[in-house]
């Protein structure tokens, strides 16, 4: 028992400096955030496959493409849609890039498509030579804090969410992720992972976001 | 029961403590004296597995560390940084120029003739974009602080 008083003690001393350390610097709310991102980040690399039943709806967004075109997951009805949130100052980021390029080129007669949404705080300004830079043809969007939310809080990246046919989300990748992963999950909704339940027509509503922390939390 | 909350939330602060990537080391009050110019050395503390982009990145998209220092009785004049390391990592196929570990940032200051003796605090903020080799933090800005007394 004097052990466990003596440890207590020297835990309130250890834990008094580095919360007044903490106070000196930022705000809890700054420091919670970016608590979010270290855990995010030391998640292990490749999620796998959700069952079909596990899944959850993709929260429903609109965002404009470069030419301000809306762009929202209506439009990729039926589609498995591989979703990926990066920013131009992410260097793991720019690595899965080209996959997604090769991946879209290969599979969009199948039924499969990427969109891709930029975080950069200079949205097009830094995101438009980038893309041109890099020859990206897929769809891109200018993405915002709102939509992060939508998705669970995007607080590192690169995050990709893999999206079946239904509009539900089949994987969530938290940093990068080797080529073959997304080349055996783009194999796997496009050759399957239909949903039993065929009374859930609304696939795309916004009934997804409140329900996305209890998957990622899965 | 008072103890144990206060342990509760001390604990809490602790883990909230651990969580920025970047954050300013111990930092030893500075002596100048009044119309002088004096060094100033700020340490940085960065948390293992991380690393941050230098000063000079080699890609013009990715962010530099930048930092700067509010205005006051102490002016800065310039800021020097270490020399950065050049990194590879499984991320990328070229060299990254980085700081890693615990660093240094040097600030030169010259003190207001017409500033009084006595203790004083200079305020800067230093912005950053940290990566691990796995993802990479949005750009965060942290603020930094350091002691001065000042002297006749």
């Amino acid at each position: 028992m004097p052990t466990l008083h003596i440890l207590s003690r020297i835990a309130v001393a250890v834990s008094l400096g580095a919360a007044l350390t903490a106070c000196s610097s930022s705000s809890p709310d700054e420091l919670a955030k970016s608590q979010k991102a270290v855990d995010a980040m030391k998640q292990p690399l490749e999620d796998k496959i959700k069952p079909v039943a596990e899944r959850q709806k993709a929260p429903a967004f609109e965002l404009k493409d470069a030419t301000g075109v809306p762009v929202t997951l209506a439009l990729y009805k039926d589609k498995v849609v591989l979703l990926n949130f990066w920013a131009t100052w992410c260097v793991p980021c720019k690595a899965e890039l080209p996959w997604f390029q090769e991946f879209e080129s290969k599979y969009k007669d199948q039924g499969f498509a990427v969109v891709g949404i930029s975080m950069d705080e200079d949205g097009w300004k830094a995101v438009k030579p980038f893309i041109e830079e890099h020859k990206l043809s897929y769809r891109m969007v200018v993405g915002n804090e709102r939509v992060g939310t939508l998705y669970g809080g995007i607080d590192s990246l690169p995050q990709t969410f893999m999206i079946d046919r239904q509009g539900k989300i089949a994987s969530i990748h938290t940093g990068l992720v080797s080529k073959a992963t997304y080349q055996k999950e783009i194999d796997e909704l496009l050759s399957g992972g239909i949903v039993e339940d065929k009374k859930d027509a609304s696939l795309f509503d916004t009934g997804g976001a409140s329900q996305l922390a209890f998957f990622r939390a899965k | 029961m008072l103890r144990c909350l206060t342990l509760v939330v001390l604990a809490s602060s602790l883990s909230f403590a651990q969580s920025k990537a970047l954050v300013q080391g111990r930092t030893e009050t500075v002596k100048a004296k009044i119309g002088s110019t004096v060094e100033v050395k700020v340490p940085f503390e960065l948390r293992e597995g991380f690393h941050v982009n230098s000063n000079t990145p080699l890609d013009k998209t990715l962010i530099p560390l930048k930092m700067t220092w509010k205005d006051g009785i102490l002016g800065a004049q310039a800021v020097t940084f270490p020399k950065p390391v050049m990194g590879k990592y499984k991320f990328s196929k070229d060299v990254l120029s980085v700081f890693t570990g615990n660093f240094e940032v040097t600030t030169k200051f010259k003190v207001a003739p017409t500033a009084p003796p006595g203790p004083t605090a200079v305020n800067g903020e230093v912005r950053y974009q940290a990566c691990n080799d796995n993802g990479c933090q949005f750009p965060t800005t942290v603020k930094v602080v350091v002691q001065v007394m000042l002297v006749n």
